[in-house]
């Protein structure tokens, strides 16, 4: 019993000194280090891709962008040639308005979840997204078309459909904590934690998994593959961290969140960069962001 | 600054409404109803008629006065309303202790001494009371007056009657209501050669539906008709929330029988300028800066202008509970809006409708996924549907003599069909729950809001002051710099606490 409430005091401390909460957050890192005028750079999807590429960063090839009611009809043709693809809002957020397409089957398409789309469905969707549905501030927005990654078969094995991707959070050069997402069935095969993705928490310096967490709880394996999620090597893992402190620099902000999927065919790829990114990664990592930030300042 | 902090707080009005439904049955229909005047503690500010086809004529007899509906052949169910603001304020009388109980009675007010059908003063058990309580020794008005004041405040009962209990009923049964009590009281004065008389009111108690009256008394004191209740121990001094209606043994409603007449009075509470009151009074204005005043000369209203000055406010509930406490609501200062909707309709139906309004709301959205319309033709059908719904609420309360529903009309709808929208992609793309999560986050910051803007301390405060908007800048900065978790967060990583199950 007094063991408990000691455990429980040492922990409470470490919360209050260590843990970084919404608040600080965005007085702390945001504010100072990202300047209001370069959040399009990354809230803007078209835009951050294009900066990345130039900065030699690899990101997910565009297929189609749409951007008008006209441009819709005329694409119709090159959708249905499609046989997978991603879907997203440009300035969506936390995998808002994201559909995968697995594959074609007849006139139908198959969403990554098991869903079937009719090609209504699918094109009242774009509309829905260019309407600004999805979009941070409701105004209109432009639908992307873009190739649908293929998780490397490592992680893939870990995963339950989706794609799971790795999030680095960047301070000025200097990555201060890492996190691999794996989606599951409750998170409809998205690798957003507040959607019911796993969080595992992964060594800085090795790329090894040492913590995980399920819908804000400790756990150890996934829920539905059971496969060990502790210990686990990710691949690539010195070419991330090498891509990741480049990141800030080209997108103008000093505090990101970068997400890398590794792709099977064509290896890293940045999906999406973050300017605000969520604190979750340190209940996933079982480590405050404060004291890595101050060292990293 | 030249003025002081008195006279910048504003006072209270009432704002009274008279009810009244009867179903006619093709025969004539004759309602006479008792109307407050002013008097030298109460103005009748704006009176406003709404009535059926009915005739209406105003009857003043003495000092008082009746508004008279007639109709030669009434068929099926009418509405009178009978709508008025007043400023009431409270009086105190200090009766000199030297004025003999024997004054000298003005021809005016003889009639004051005489017997009456429910004030038997001439009765022999009210003689016999007079003499037991000493009141034929006394010699001073004051102590007559303390002695028959104690006697119906200490051994009277209060019992709740219905209808009328005259004096001597009372002083049989030692027990009676307002009415008896203070018929009693008027008998003794009358038995002793003191002027007295009952007069009926109203009790102002905001946003009460209640159609009882109040009855208490006023003695001749010296030429002043000094005012006692003895039902809720006031001794020659009025509260501010007592509404004269009218003077003597009178009714407050006289109507035709059998016509199922039902009657019910709606009462709120409103905040109005020292100066307007003083108008009102027509005494000399203060100093007080008066921003109500300027804002008069361009005829925005005072309810706006309240509104307006107390959105601040709102909006600070609204930080407090995003930043501090950590919840997720719709929209950032929805909660604010939606708080100024419930203004008009209470906290309680404000609270009903909007979750009537979300989930019907949601429905709709829910229908019209199949018809794959475009967003903002979808909005506009949403708001459509939230607008139809809040008509048909306010015909239905109109209907049923509800008129806090019939005020539904003036809730925000914009906001309502963006909660909606927010609510529906909220559902579509996490959860109904979490949609339904939000939704109750929502409705309790918008009460928050609603509670402290409605608070008359604060907006006596903020109308007063308006400088305090300063404070509400300074309270924001502060809140805008606080680095502390928001108490959500204590939940969200609770894991830090409990630690890793292995390591426990």
């Amino acid at each position: 019993m007094r063991e408990t409430v000691a455990a429980y005091k040492t922990g409470w401390m470490r919360l209050c000194s260590e843990v970084m909460g919404i608040n600080r957050r965005n007085l702390e890192l945001i504010y100072p280090h990202n300047p209001r005028q370069n959040f399009p750079n990354v809230d803007d999807k078209i835009i951050c891709k294009r900066l990345l590429e130039q900065g030699g960063i690899s990101v997910p090839k565009t297929l189609a962008l749409f951007d008008t009611q006209l441009s819709l009809r005329q694409g119709k043709k090159l959708l249905e040639n499609l046989e997978q693809f991603a879907l997203k809002p440009n300035a969506g957020s936390g995998g808002l308005g994201v559909v995968l397409i697995k594959e074609k089957k007849s006139s139908h398409f198959l969403c990554h979840d098991g869903q079937l789309l009719s090609a209504e469905d699918l094109f009242w969707h774009i509309q829905n997204i260019i309407a600004g549905v999805f979009s941070l501030d409701n105004l209109t927005d432009v639908a992307i078309i873009e190739e649908l990654l293929e998780p490397d078969e490592d992680l893939a094995k870990l995963s339950y459909k989706g794609v799971p991707d790795v999030r680095i959070i960047v301070l000025k050069d200097k990555p201060v904590m890492a996190m691999l997402r794996l989606p599951t069935s409750k998170s409809k095969g998205k690798a957003n934690l507040h959607q019911g993705a796993l969080g595992v928490g992964v060594d800085l310096e090795t790329g090894v998994t040492t913590n995980s967490i399920y819908q804000g709880e400790f756990n150890t394996h996934h829920p539905d593959t059971g496969m060990g999620l502790i210990g686990v090597q990710i691949p690539e893992w010195d070419p991330i961290l090498e891509q990741s402190s480049k990141i800030p620099a080209l997108v103008g902000l000093n505090y990101v969140g970068i997400d890398f999927v590794i792709d099977r065919r064509s290896g890293l790829k940045v999906l999406e960069v973050n300017a605000r990114p969520g604190l979750q990664i340190q209940l996933a990592n079982f480590k405050g962001l404060r004291p890595v930030v101050q060292e990293a300042v | 600054m030249g003025y002081t902090f008195s006279a910048a707080i504003p006072e209270e009005s009432y704002y009274l409404d008279y009810l009244i439904e009867f179903t006619g049955r093709d025969s004539p229909v004759n309602i006479k109803l008792a109307l407050p005047v002013n008097n030298y503690r109460q103005r009748v500010l704006e009176e406003k008629v709404g009535s059926s086809e009915l005739d209406f004529s105003i009857l003043e007899s003495d000092a008082n006065k009746f508004g008279v509906w007639r109709g030669d052949q009434v068929s099926a169910k009418k509405h009178i309303t009978y709508s008025l603001s007043v400023i009431t304020k409270y009086r105190e009388f200090i009766i000199p202790s030297d004025i003999p109980k024997k004054q000298e009675i003005a021809d005016s007010v003889v009639r004051y001494l005489i017997p009456e059908e429910f004030i038997q003063s001439d009765d022999s058990l009210v003689r016999l009371l007079s003499i037991k309580l000493g009141l034929d020794t006394t010699r001073f008005l004051l102590t007559a007056l303390q002695t028959i004041y104690h006697y119906a405040t200490d051994s009277l009962e209060y019992v709740g009657y219905k209808g009328t209990t005259d004096a001597l009923t009372t002083l049989k049964l030692k027990e009676a209501s307002c009415g008896g009590k203070s018929r009693l009281i008027v008998a003794l004065c009358r038995n002793n050669g003191i002027p007295a008389r009952v007069v009926g009111g109203k009790i102002l108690k905001s946003e009460r539906h209640n159609p009882s009256t109040h009855i208490w008394t006023e003695v001749w004191v010296n030429g002043y008709w000094v005012p006692f209740c003895p039902t809720n121990s006031y001794f020659a001094r009025i509260p501010a929330h007592y509404l004269l209606i009218y003077y003597g043994d009178e009714s407050l409603i006289t109507h035709t029988k059998d016509i199922n007449f039902k009657f019910n009075f709606f009462i709120k509470k409103r905040l109005i300028s020292q100066k307007e009151s003083r108008q009102a009074f027509q005494l000399q204005s203060g100093q007080a800066v008066d921003i109500w005043e300027t804002f008069k000369k361009i005829s925005v209203s005072l309810e706006l202008l309240k509104i307006i000055i107390m959105l601040p406010l709102g909006a600070l509930i609204v930080v407090l509970f995003r930043n501090i406490v950590g919840l997720e609501t719709f929209g950032i200062f929805m909660p604010a809006l939606i708080a100024v909707g419930f203004r008009d309709i209470g906290l309680f139906w404000g609270l009903v409708l909007f979750a009537l309004i979300i989930s019907l709301g949601a429905f709709v959205r829910w229908g019209l996924d199949r018809l794959q319309l475009m967003h903002t033709p979808r909005l506009a059908i949403i708001l459509t549907c939230v607008i139809i719904f809040l008509l048909a609420m306010a015909t239905f309360g109109a209907q049923i003599g509800f008129l806090d529903l019939a005020r539904v009309t003036l809730f925000p709808m914009v906001i309502m069909t963006l909660t909606v929208e927010r609510l529906s992609i909220i559902i579509q793309e996490k959860n109904l729950l979490v949609g339904l999560k939000v939704a109750a986050n929502t409705a309790l910051v918008s009460a928050c809001a609603y509670i402290a803007m409605e608070t008359h301390l604060f907006q006596s405060i903020m109308i007063g002051f308006p400088e305090v908007l300063l404070l509400v800048i300074v309270a924001n900065i502060y809140l805008g710099r606080w680095t502390g978790f928001r108490l959500t967060e204590y939940l969200r990583f609770k894991g830090f606490i409990t630690g890793k199950p292995e390591t426990k």
